[in-house]
């Protein structure tokens, strides 16, 4: 058999597989390298590892053109929120070709983003599952947020829009809110994220009691890249984090590993710091509404003790007076009762007398009679007793010396002289003899 | 002390006024106590801390 030349090989095979290959197929591929041309044509290349993912068992280059390229990559990014580049896995639709000169080439013709979503999608769930079999994955989103968030440890990349909109946005708040942030240099896009921003993040753990939070924001408006935050190291070290994480690495429809245990996500670096500078007001105004308490019972009780000291007054200035009143009240109606009775009395007693005085003439009357006729029989005995008449019976009085009358002989010693009374005259005599 | 501690006391006299517990011989200091510690976390938060800061650095240099 005749050799033949190296082209006629290559043109051997080219025909070959021209003719016993399809138009094309849709093949699923890891991308190990990307790179755009300056004639905006874009290389790949291909390869499958097995599956601990160490070792490359197929190869292959793979080519889209600069307007396949224009026309797919803006779709695929703005589906996956990611760049075509290495590390992602992606399924092709792809015609194999064969140049004599050039070799194997696939030749990219469409591309389905769904597949390399899933697969981002199954990577994370793939992080989030080891984080949660080694008990980390809701470390820090258990932490509590400080009252007070002030000194801000920002992990982003130095010179980057997001940055500056960060820093900008803090400094205007309308609130007099004041931040003090430091930035952890890192690199945000690319292959060396994962161990640049572990490092900036190691630096403020070892100084944790500096900071009262960390703030991971990215650069700038673009939002490819995010599965180079899809990483179980980084995962680890937000989630371990002594301090409460806020990420905004994120956009409107992507999300990355991280948003899952970080303290707080949110979607952009100027919502990083809406959200700092709304806990910074909602402090102000927890302050305030305490402000308000406090004072608007002291207030009160101040006021209440006033009314009750008022009101004491009052009672003081008023309380004599009404007891003059009562007392006037009390007089008056005694007076009255008093006057009244004193009146019903005379008024009684003129009525009793009206009634009485007849009958009281009548029975002095009598009693006048009756006592003239006393008066009448005593006289009568009297009369009888008159001792003048006794005297004209023939009685005598005997007197002794002293004058007193005699009522015996032993009032009478001899020799007494006696005067002896007699009807009409006294007579004298000497005591001579005085015998029973 | 620190922010949290001070918001801690200011809500604990908040409560005690509410109670209504407060002799009124004591509400002055109470009151007094209040406002210091209003002013304390205010200036934490606010521009009004990072002055003072300043000032001591100034004097210290």
């Amino acid at each position: 058999m005749t050799p033949l030349s190296l082209f006629e090989l290559n043109n051997l095979v080219r025909s070959v597989l021209e003719q016993t290959l399809d138009d094309d197929y849709w093949v699923e591929a890891e991308i190990a390298e990307a790179r755009l041309a300056q004639n905006g044509h874009f290389y790949l290349e291909f390869v499958q590892k097995d599956a601990e993912g160490r070792n490359v068992f197929a190869r292959a280059r793979a080519v889209m053109w600069a307007r396949t390229y224009n026309l797919l990559s803006p779709l695929f990014e703005r589906a996956t929120g990611e760049r075509l580049r290495a590390g992602i896995k992606v399924r092709v639709q792809v015609s194999v070709e064969f140049h004599e000169l050039y070799g194997y080439t696939l030749n990219i013709s469409d591309i389905d983003p769904s597949y390399t979503m899933g697969d981002l999608l199954r990577r994370r769930r793939e992080i989030l599952a080891q984080l949660e079999a080694d008990g980390i994955r809701d470390d820090n989103r258990s932490l509590t947020l400080p009252a007070l968030l002030r000194h801000i440890a920002v992990v982003s990349s130095a010179g980057a829009a997001g940055y500056g909109d960060f820093c900008d946005q803090l400094r205007r708040n309308d609130y007099g809110l004041a931040f003090r942030v430091q930035l952890f240099p890192a690199v945000m896009q690319g292959q060396n994220v994962e161990e640049s921003v572990l490092a900036a993040l190691a630096a403020i753990a070892d100084e944790a009691d500096r900071w009262d939070c960390v703030v991971i924001i990215r650069g700038g408006g673009a939002t490819t890249d995010l599965a180079d935050f899809d990483s179980y190291a980084l995962a680890a070290a937000v989630a371990q984090m002594p301090l409460p994480v806020i990420v905004g690495i994120g956009h409107e429809r992507d999300e990355t590993v991280l948003d899952f245990v970080a303290h707080t996500r949110v979607k952009t670096p100027t919502a990083a710091a809406a959200f700092l500078i709304d806990h910074g007001a909602a402090q102000l105004a927890r302050l305030d509404d305490l402000h308000d308490r406090i004072t608007q019972h002291a207030r009160l009780r101040v006021q209440n003790a006033k009314s009750r000291i008022d009101t004491l007054a009052l009672r003081l200035a008023t309380m004599p007076r009404h007891r003059l009143l009562d007392e006037h009240h009390r007089m008056a109606l005694l007076n009255t009762r008093f006057t009244q009775s004193a009146r019903f009395r005379v008024q009684n007693a003129r009525i009793y007398l009206q009634h009485i005085s007849p009958r009281l003439a009548q029975a002095a009357t009598q009693y006048i009679q009756h006592a003239q006729l006393q008066v009448d029989a005593l006289a009568a005995r009297l009369a009888a007793l008159d001792p003048v008449l006794q005297l004209r019976r023939g009685y005598s009085l005997t007197f002794a010396p002293d004058g007193s009358l005699l009522r015996s002989i032993a009032e009478l010693r001899h020799g007494d002289r006696i005067t002896t009374r007699l009807s009409d005259g006294t007579l004298t005599s000497l005591v001579t003899d005085n015998s029973p | 002390m620190t922010y949290e501690s001070a918001m801690t006391r200011l809500e604990a006299l908040a409560r005690e006024m509410e109670a209504g517990d407060v002799p009124i011989d004591r509400l002055a200091a109470k009151l007094k106590e209040a406002q210091q510690m209003l002013a304390f976390c205010k200036a934490k938060l606010t521009r009004a801390d990072e002055e003072v800061q300043k000032l001591l650095e100034e004097n210290e240099s």
